[in-house]
């Protein structure tokens, strides 16, 4: 349990840190971007600054999940023999 | 010509000296050969090209080079140079040669400028890698190399197909990008597919490339996978179907490696995934060609050196179980820095080489949000699986290897160090392997590329962390592959050919017993359930035996499980199928044959005699009607009976081909490529 309140508090203090970083980024590149060649590509909705975090947690949930249970319980068996 | 030659002949005809030399000597001429292919690589410019006169008045393109071809054979090369150092201490003359013909066999892929030239090579790197495999000298590869072969018999017979349909078409044998669907469009992307490891086409990869030796291995995980994302990107750049399996790849590849126990194993699957990293860049076109093509030149490297560095552990310790790893970074500090720079790469991180070619695919990949994410989820795998590997096989401690591992020859250690220098100088300094493409890249770099990268490396390395002893803790067990789905299916359908074999005797039963070839003249319906039960029968026989399950795919060969006789002699007979073939062609021209004596011949013969009796003219009535059974006698019979005999002796031969060894498929290969040549030469010529 203490594992994974830790993970969470890591999640989120990365997250929140990252959120202002990317937001920085982005106006500075918007910046960039309107003096040089007349703005950046637009982004999707979905791309909200730090995205990637969230997307990281769901990645892991993911692999968790399908890695290391579904597909060693339908793909594998245990070895033969003292293994 | 400008000064150079064929990349290929420097390696294939040198090669032929290696069994003359022995000790220093052989060592350097070893290593002079992939030098020399580099300083050829050196003198050829973009633009190069060379044509030799083949048949009478054909000509084959054997160079043809562009930024692509030649930054992709620059990645061979210098790879090439860097395995055969680490595995110049092998004594093993078939092994030299042979490492020096598949990489003289993926560059004639790489610098072909038409198709004939490209499946002869890629022939020959079938051919090469299965004898790669044939020199771990176990029952349980020797299985496996079957399987690869097979595999890439499917696959180059579907590259031939298409090819032969290209040609008539279009009358033109070059290599070029195809624009619109067609037949042979999907016969060659199929049979490319199967090289580069497409979903449901993949299971040779991680079937056959953890059961070559360490030295064998480094070869096999970086030429052939990597000649066919290379064709890909010739043929199929921006088609969407490529983009999506190529992200499916990527995504799939991650989640079985992740579960698995045997280092090489998870490599294996590392390949398909990262392969499909290039493909889907490659599906997605434009800049994502050259995405793709850089990553391909960055994975040669860093892929590579992983099955060098595991190559190593299993040199120290006889163990490749990450289950029974640990605590090697002391005894081998240059193979445990080397692991984790090949390993970081992969993943993704910032100064590395990985790094810049995925965030250029993921920037081509910006506005394709499905395929996106499913790349964002497969970095995020290749996260898991790399810092798995790390931790388990030399950081995680283990006082047993801590104290009996050994570390490894200087040879060795020099390869692996100077792959990684170049991994990192390429991470720092990108333009280094860009210098030949058409556009100058960007420095990816970026503010918006480090925040997002390092969003995932330290929730994704936290989760690690935290759970490293528990969820991402190896286990050993024996995995299978999606092979299993398709070989079940099979298996439950054995009722099919069952119940048509008791019908069939049923048929039997009720017969004359009489020759077989009139038998089926006589009996038609019998023969053609006989072919039905039988074909399905030995596919039946043939899937069960290559299945994974149980007797294979297993990581140690104490747990395979012996072949009957039985067995053994369906498993070798591959080629069943073409005396079925021969013997279904029989079955239709006989029962052609046999409509046309019952209907038109006897018949006639009738109509004439009634016509003859009905005008009273009773003798000559007579002496039609003989002649006309005379004529069916000698004649139609004779034809319908000389079909069948000779049918059945093709049909016999046919069979007796199936040797059951390996040289005599490579041989039906070399025909196979012998007979497109002709097939080939009939229309009239190269264009």
């Amino acid at each position: 349990m203490k594992k994974i309140l830790a993970f969470i508090a890591l999640v989120l203090i990365f997250s929140l840190i990252f959120s202002f970083v990317a937001l920085a980024s982005k106006n500075e590149g918007k910046k960039h971007g309107e003096e040089t060649a007349g703005g950046h590509e637009e982004e999707a909705g979905w791309r909200i600054p730090g995205w990637q975090s969230i997307f990281a947690v769901l990645a892991i949930i993911y692999y968790v999940v399908v890695s290391m249970n579904i597909l060693p319980k339908i793909a594998a068996r245990k070895p033969k023999g003292n293994k | 010509m400008g000064g150079f030659v064929v990349p290929a002949l420097i390696l294939i005809i040198g090669s032929l000296l290696v069994p003359l030399l022995r000790g220093t000597v052989r060592k350097i001429y070893i290593m002079a050969l992939p030098a020399l292919s580099l300083i050829n690589l050196l003198m050829m410019k973009p633009g190069a090209e060379l044509k030799i006169g083949f048949i009478t008045g054909f000509k084959l393109t054997l160079i043809k080079a562009d930024w692509l071809s030649l930054t992709v054979g620059f990645a061979f090369v210098i790879i090439g140079f860097f395995a055969l150092l680490y595995t110049i201490q092998v004594k093993e003359t078939a092994h030299q040669m042979l490492a020096l013909w598949y990489l003289g066999g993926a560059l004639g892929i790489i610098f072909a400028g038409d198709f004939l030239t490209l499946y002869i090579f890629w022939e020959l790197i079938a051919v090469v890698a299965t004898g790669f495999v044939l020199l771990e000298k176990q029952e349980e590869t020797r299985q496996a190399a079957f399987r690869y072969l097979i595999m890439h018999i499917i696959g180059g017979l579907l590259l031939l197909g298409g090819i032969w349909l290209q040609y008539l078409q279009t009358s033109s044998i070059a290599i070029t990008h195809f624009e619109t669907t067609s037949l042979p469009f999907w016969l060659i992307l199929a049979g490319v597919g199967v090289n580069a490891g497409f979903v449901f086409v993949h299971t040779w990869i991680p079937d056959t490339y953890p059961k070559a030796s360490y030295t064998a291995s480094i070869f096999l995980s970086v030429l052939t996978t990597k000649a066919a994302a290379y064709v890909l990107a010739r043929v199929a750049p921006g088609w969407e179907f490529v983009a999506y399996m190529g992200a499916a790849m990527a995504v799939f590849g991650a989640s079985m490696a992740l579960m698995q126990n045997n280092a090489r194993k998870l490599f294996s699957y590392s390949i398909i995934s990262q392969v499909g990293f290039m493909v889907a860049a490659i599906g997605i076109g434009s800049h994502g060609v050259e995405a793709g093509v850089f990553h391909l030149f960055n994975n040669v490297l860093f892929k590579s050196l992983l099955f060098m560095t595991i190559g190593a552990v299993i040199y120290s310790t006889g163990k490749e179980n990450l289950s029974e790893l640990g605590g090697l970074a002391k005894k081998m500090p240059v193979t445990a820095a080397a692991a984790t720079i090949a390993a970081l790469s992969m993943a993704g991180v910032p100064s590395l080489n990985g790094f810049v070619s995925k965030s250029l695919i993921f920037e081509a990949a910006h506005s394709y949000d499905a395929i996106y994410l499913l790349l964002e989820l497969a970095a995020i795998g290749t996260l898991f699986y790399s810092l798995k590997f790390i931790y388990f096989a030399f950081l995680r401690p283990n006082p047993q290897l801590e104290t009996s591992a050994k570390d490894v020859p200087l040879n060795m250690n020099i390869a692996m160090g100077s792959v990684a220098a170049i991994c990192l100088a390429i991470g720092i300094f990108p333009s280094i392997a860009t210098s030949l493409f058409p556009e100058h890249l960007e420095s990816m770099y970026t503010g918006a590329n480090l925040i997002g990268i390092l969003q995932i490396l330290i929730i994704g390395g936290g989760a690690f962390a935290i759970w490293r002893e528990s969820i991402f803790k190896p286990v050993n067990r024996v995995t299978y592959d999606l092979d299993v789905i398709y070989i079940k299916v099979i298996e439950n359908l054995v009722f099919i050919p069952r119940l048509l074999s008791d019908f069939n005797n049923w048929l039997e039963a009720k017969s004359e017993s009489i020759p077989y070839y009139l038998s089926l003249t006589k009996k038609p319906v019998s023969s053609f359930t006989n072919y039905l039960s039988d074909t399905l029968f030995v596919l039946w026989v043939d899937f069960w035996l290559f299945k994974p399950a149980g007797k294979l795919g297993t990581q140690t060969p104490s747990e395979t499980e012996e072949l009957s006789p039985l067995e053994n002699k369906l498993l070798f007979r591959p080629f069943y199928w073409i005396m079925k073939f021969l013997d279904s062609v029989s079955n239709r021209m006989s029962k052609a044959a046999s409509f046309f004596d019952t209907n038109i011949v006897d018949k006639t013969a009738e109509g004439m005699a009634t016509v003859m009796f009905s005008q009273k003219e009773v003798f000559q009535g007579h002496k039609v009607s003989s002649l006309a059974n005379l004529f069916d006698k000698i004649v139609v019979d004779g034809i319908v009976n000389g079909v069948a005999r000779i049918v059945f002796f093709f049909g016999e031969t046919a069979r007796r081909m199936q040797t059951g060894l390996v040289q005599s498929y490579a041989l039906i290969i070399v025909f196979a490529i012998a007979f497109a040549i002709f097939a080939l030469s009939i229309k009239g010529g190269f264009k």
